[in-house]
């Protein structure tokens, strides 16, 4: 079974994300402290990481590019959730290491195909 | 001349009584009367020699003098005077010609003067406009004037926010600079003397003498005086801007200096120019203050804006989330009637994210940054990309869209997404409002230096009354609200700013259930 880990530090969203995920066969971990889900993903790498880009703790951007720097996580498939739809943003994602990202208010059901797509991809 | 006149008359009277006794003697040719004759012969021709050399030393000798005297002045010796000597008409002559004299010299003079205090004032001027930054520019254009009017010091004091005579600018002689000079700075007391002086008499005020008897009587000779100043000159400076006001202080250390009318015009001259440069300074200071502030704002609104955008989408996430989890029946199955209700939560969940958008769009397009990035943009992919996304939409709804355009017709210079943008738009638009059996037909063709798109439909149109608020943002028209079509009434608003960043233009024909055409014109690009 692939192991997901969700960054989001809004609980609504997180358990709806992790809810749709679980009920297409994932296993979800869900973080709401970013901090907490670099130690989790550092310590045993998941197969894909869904995660928000507008958290107080810590930016999902600098997340993406801690993971990215870690070897364990260097290549692990990064989805980002972004409230911006600006140009700009999505590139700030990109450069940061992201695979793909959907823009809030985004359909379950929309994210779920985004991540078969890239774990299908990746397998 | 009457001078002249009579000496002539005397010598002739002289001459003739002696050649009269000579003849006289030589008709009796008595002795005595000989001797007599020839005595007064002799007399009389003395007495011509004394009256001839008389009239020499007062008459001849001035003459040629006052000759010489016209000469050097008409060779332009402008100080050469006569010597008032010799006969009284004689003296008054050269007391004429000096006076003539005196008063060319002082014609030409002031001539020059004047021809000076142009130059030194355009010099002034040239400098003074050379900055708007009243402090840098003022010590330049005091140093030019200076020297003009032989100042040892200059000084500009004006008005600050308290209503305080500040000094903002000068200009110091070396000498006067000098720390034991007799120079001491003047203090805040005799500048509020000063300037309350200067306001009551709305006129240069000269000081000749700090030190003569009675200036201590004047209140503008004692403020100078303690400071070391013996002679000055102060000019006020009248502002618009701001209605505050200052004062050009000219001074002199060494000593009393009776101030010529020339000099008091030209520090008046000087004066006027320092005021209009600091009303000028003044203003720009405040256009760029005013400018800055609202730049600030601009950038407050778009952080505001996108925060503001950011805390609707959150919470319009799990609203959007868990309907479509209710939906599709994730948590149970639902009746006919609660998905009809739920899909009507979800419709106006959509609109209020599509409302969203657009806020955030027109908020992105209002800010200075439009975030454009600018490229060659081929038109034939533009219409197609169109047609890709929105045909199996019109399809659904009855609505045949078609373009017709070739690959020949060039490229836009301009912003990929956005021009994407305006398409979509407009042509989302017209599917929108054509009903069932209806067409949507798109093009575009070349015009010389531009791209012509359009977009036209057999749709409901729009009212004529209504056709020139098309682009107002939040307009919409009333048959479209009439006809539940969903939208924000920011879409053409949108279209409308994109197309005018693009350096494009767009119109609208429209007649009500006829149909609608939309035109944007767009530069073609250059480089392709």
């Amino acid at each position: 079974m692939k192991r997901l880990l969700v960054i989001e530090d809004d609980v609504d969203i997180r358990e709806l994300v992790a809810f749709k995920l679980t009920q297409v066969g994932y296993e979800v971990e869900a973080f709401e402290d970013p901090r907490e889900a670099v130690e989790a993903a550092l310590h045993q790498p998941p197969d894909l990481v869904v995660l928000d880009i507008m958290m107080p703790a810590m930016s999902g951007l600098e997340v993406c590019r801690r993971l990215r720097a870690e070897p364990a996580t260097a290549v692990t498939p990064i989805v980002m959730l972004t409230a911006k739809a600006q140009e700009a943003d999505v590139e700030r994602g990109f450069a940061a290491g992201a695979t793909d990202y959907v823009v809030k208010p985004f359909s379950p059901r929309e994210l779920v195909s985004r991540v078969d797509a890239i774990l299908s991809r990746a397998a | 001349m009457r001078v002249l006149a009579r000496a002539f008359v005397l010598v002739a009277l002289l001459a003739g009584l002696g050649a009269t006794s000579v003849a006289v003697a030589s008709a009796v040719s008595e002795p005595v009367t000989v001797v007599v004759a020839s005595v007064l012969a002799v007399v009389a021709v003395a007495g011509a020699a004394v009256v001839a050399r008389q009239t020499a030393r007062n008459v001849v000798v001035p003459l040629w003098k006052l000759r010489a005297t016209v000469a050097r002045l008409a060779a332009g010796d402008l100080a050469a005077r006569a010597d008032a000597t010799g006969a009284g008409e004689v003296r008054e002559l050269a007391t004429w010609l000096n006076e003539l004299a005196a008063t060319t010299e002082d014609l030409t003079t002031s001539q020059a003067l004047r021809l000076l205090d142009e130059r030194t004032l355009s010099d002034m001027r040239r400098r003074i406009h050379s900055s708007l930054d009243v402090e840098a520019m003022l010590p330049d254009a005091l140093a030019v004037v200076a020297p003009t009017l032989a100042a040892d010091r200059v000084a500009v004091w004006l008005e600050d926010g308290d209503g305080v005579l500040r000094e903002v600018a000068t200009w110091t002689e070396a000498v006067a600079r000098q720390p034991d000079g007799p120079m001491a700075p003047m203090t805040e007391h005799w500048l509020h003397v000063i300037k309350e002086v200067v306001a009551r008499e709305r006129y240069p005020l000269i000081v000749d003498d700090t030190s003569a008897p009675g200036a201590e009587d004047d209140l503008t000779a004692v403020a100078f005086a303690s400071a070391g100043v013996r002679a000055a000159l102060v000019c006020p400076l009248r502002t618009a801007v701001n209605g505050s006001r200052g004062v050009l202080a000219v001074h002199d250390v060494t000593g009393p200096r009776p101030w010529s009318r020339y000099e008091v015009a030209l520090a008046e001259a000087v004066a006027n120019e320092i005021a209009t440069a600091v009303d000028h300074a003044r203003a720009y200071a405040l256009e760029r203050e005013s400018v800055r502030r609202l730049e600030d704002l601009d950038l407050e609104k778009t952080i505001f804006v996108s925060a503001v955008s950011h805390e609707l989408r959150t919470p319009l996430t799990s609203i959007l989330g868990y309907l479509e989890m209710l939906r599709d029946g994730d948590q149970g199955p639902l009746t006919g009637e609660q998905q009809a209700a739920l899909g009507i939560v979800q419709r106006n969940g959509q609109r209020l994210a599509s409302l969203i958008d657009d806020l955030l769009m027109v908020a992105r397009l209002e800010s200075r940054d439009h975030g454009m990035v600018v490229g060659d943009v081929p038109v034939a992919p533009l219409l197609r990309q169109a047609v890709d996304a929105l045909g199996p939409g019109a399809l659904e709804r009855g609505v045949v869209l078609h373009a017709a355009v070739s690959d020949d017709v060039g490229w836009i210079r301009g912003d990929a997404a956005q021009l994407e943008r305006v398409m979509l738009n407009l042509v989302s638009n017209a599917v929108k409002f054509t009903p069932a059996g209806g067409r949507v037909d798109i093009g575009a063709c070349r015009d010389q230096g531009l791209v012509r798109l359009t977009v036209a439909d057999t749709g409901i149109g729009i009212p004529l009354d209504e056709q020139p608020r098309l682009f107002s943002r939040f307009f919409r028209s009333s048959n479209a609200v009439a006809h539940a079509a969903p939208g924000t009434g920011l879409g053409l608003s949108i279209v409308k700013k994109l197309v005018d960043a693009h350096h494009g233009a767009i119109s609208i024909e429209s007649v009500p259930d006829v149909g609608t055409t939309v035109t944007v014109e767009l530069p073609v690009s250059l480089s392709t």
